[in-house]
């Protein structure tokens, strides 16, 4: 076997690019419905709410609302085929790779449904500007797709979908709610691990007793409730500067790699 | 071109199969007979790599199946008893599909659709069980795949439709393809299916070409019960009594699958005596629980 059979065996655009229009056909009506019906409430909402006081960034709020819930909860249904009596033999023994089954469904969820939703909400807003102005003469600030507030949320969208798409493939049934729960529950691990941490590396330099538990307090971000003397209160502004960059660097390049990557075994260990 | 060695594998504590081993070679159009719940639907999908055997290995021409890799999944083709037919029409459906089997074959489709009497311009999710059912069976035969595994392909046909589908498989059947039929409807697939292997309580008991069957048992219709113990199976029937024995002269008599099974289940062990240890697997101890 030459190295391009070796590489072709494990990834070939030609087949990844067979699976995207297998979901495409498969999806595109489901998408044109729902986008429909969508369109038809925001178009009628944008319209309501002309009567009381238009202006203002009315559609940012309807395009977080698409982010998080219609693109997790459809990230969480891309490999419910994968799991159903019928479809699941069909699907997993369809000939391409796992990693080409992974990155169709990847691509179509993520980038794919972003790019849709930014496209999608410029549209509607347009067009329910363009009724807004014809009927009242004034309306609200039109959606800019390319703004970078947008494509920053866009960008959280695309982080958290890599776990919801983990969950798709983890749990057979009900995925999304199952997602929801553990991610509830790792986050709140991961908050309790970071107060332990927080409390044994920085708690010596507290004056009055070491730090309260008070979570009102904790996450308020003023730290002054910890009685600091202003020698350590620097030490204790780099502490957070150091956590937040963990943080940052967690969230930014590790979450969702690591998530695709379990994705991927999850996937290898799919049995039907 | 399918070599599973010591294959274990159950579902929880349950054991299924206990150290199976069975080597299916290209040419033949295998049958797979068992009662209910034996494992033959298992047994297909570990040989596509759905479900994973707890010890031992399946290699499906050459390739590990529990990797399903591609190049195995672009030889290999199942037609499940429960379909997965998308609401497509047949020519979408083909542009989708066909593209992942590097040999599929249009003008084989067109031919099965047509022997099999399958419109072109229906909805697919608007076909009957038994139309769903061919509309598969052509695709898988006209995929080019080298190894085909039909789970009971007849199950929801009309008998027009059998007789197509067994004229259709016969075609099919090449020097380089294995068929593997999983079935319960052996009339169906007589003549049709050879060698026979009948699985039974997680092991094979038997595996052996009909030439060979017919050569060494011998059926007879008998007026009477027949007694003794040479009798290896006997089942009234009208006009008097079907029995098996050892074919102890050297004329050959024609056996149907059912009676064929029947005597298997009913004696393992006297058959593995009858065609040797050479192709039956010895009976092996199955662990329950």
């Amino acid at each position: 076997m030459d190295e391009r059979n070796g590489f072709e065996a494990v990834f070939s655009p030609r087949r990844l690019f067979l699976l995207l229009k297998r979901d495409f056909v498969h999806g595109y009506r489901g998408v044109l419905v729902a986008m429909a019906a969508v369109g038809g409430v925001l178009l009628l909402i944008s319209l309501l709410s002309m009567l009381g006081r238009p202006g203002g960034d009315f559609y940012t709020p309807f395009y977080v609302g698409l982010l998080a819930l219609g693109g997790l909860i459809s990230t969480s249904s891309v490999f419910r085929e994968a799991h159903q009596a019928a479809s699941g033999p069909f699907y997993l023994t369809l000939p391409g790779t796992l990693l080409e089954k992974l990155v169709s469904k990847l691509l179509v969820s993520s980038i794919g449904f972003a790019a849709a939703t930014l496209l999608f909400m410029a549209g509607i807003s347009a067009l329910s500007e363009l009724i807004n102005r014809a009927v009242f003469g004034a309306g609200h600030l039109w959606f800019n797709p390319v703004a970078v507030e947008n494509l920053h949320r866009a960008a959280i969208y695309l982080v958290f979908q890599s776990i919801y798409l983990l969950g798709s493939i983890w749990f057979r049934k009900v995925a999304f709610l199952k997602t929801v729960l553990a991610q509830s529950i790792i986050g709140m691990a991961v908050v309790i691990v970071m107060m332990v941490i927080f409390r044994l590396v920085l708690g010596s330099l507290f004056t009055r007793g070491g730090m309260n538990l008070d979570l009102g307090r904790m996450f308020s971000g003023n730290f002054s409730q910890f009685s600091l003397n202003g020698q350590n209160s620097a030490v204790l502004t780099h502490g957070a500067q150091v956590f937040g960059t963990i943080f940052r660097v967690c969230f930014w390049a590790l979450l969702a790699p690591f998530c695709w990557v379990a994705a991927y075994f999850r996937l290898r260990e799919t049995e039907v | 071109m399918i070599e599973i060695k010591d294959l274990t594998f159950g579902y929880g504590r349950q054991k299924l199969f206990d150290h199976l081993d069975l080597s299916l070679e290209r040419g033949n159009i295998y049958g797979l007979l068992g009662k209910n719940g034996a494992g033959k639907t298992t047994l297909l999908k570990l040989i596509c790599g759905l479900r994973y055997a707890q010890t031992g290995s399946i290699r499906v021409l050459g390739h590990d199946a529990a990797f399903r890799p591609v190049h195995m999944l672009d030889e290999i083709i199942s037609v499940p008893e429960e379909l997965f037919i998308p609401p497509l029409l047949p020519r979408v459906y083909l542009s989708l599909y066909a593209p992942f089997y590097p040999r599929f074959s249009h003008d084989e489709f067109r031919t099965c659709m047509t022997e099999l009497e399958l419109e072109q311009d229906k909805k697919l999710s608007s076909l009957s069980y038994g139309q769903k059912k061919k509309f598969a069976l052509a695709f898988a035969l006209a995929s080019g795949c080298r190894v085909l595994l039909l789970d009971e392909p007849t199950n929801g046909l009309d008998i027009p439709s059998k007789g197509q589908l067994r004229r259709l498989l016969a075609r099919a059947s090449r020097d380089d393809r294995v068929i593997l039929v999983s079935t319960h409807q052996v009339r169906d697939m007589e003549n049709l299916i050879d060698p026979i292997i009948v699985l039974d309580q997680g092991r094979i008991i038997f595996n052996q070409p009909m030439a060979e069957v017919t050569k060494r048992l011998s059926v007879r219709l008998e007026p009477t019960e027949p007694q003794g113990d040479s009798i290896l199976y006997a089942d009234r029937t009208i006009g008097g009594w079907v029995s098996v024995r050892r074919n102890t002269g050297t004329e050959e008599t024609g056996i149907d699958l059912e009676t064929l099974f029947n005597t298997v289940i009913a004696n393992p062990g006297k058959l593995s005596e009858i065609f040797g240890a050479s192709r039956t697997t010895e009976p092996t101890e199955v662990h329950n629980g």
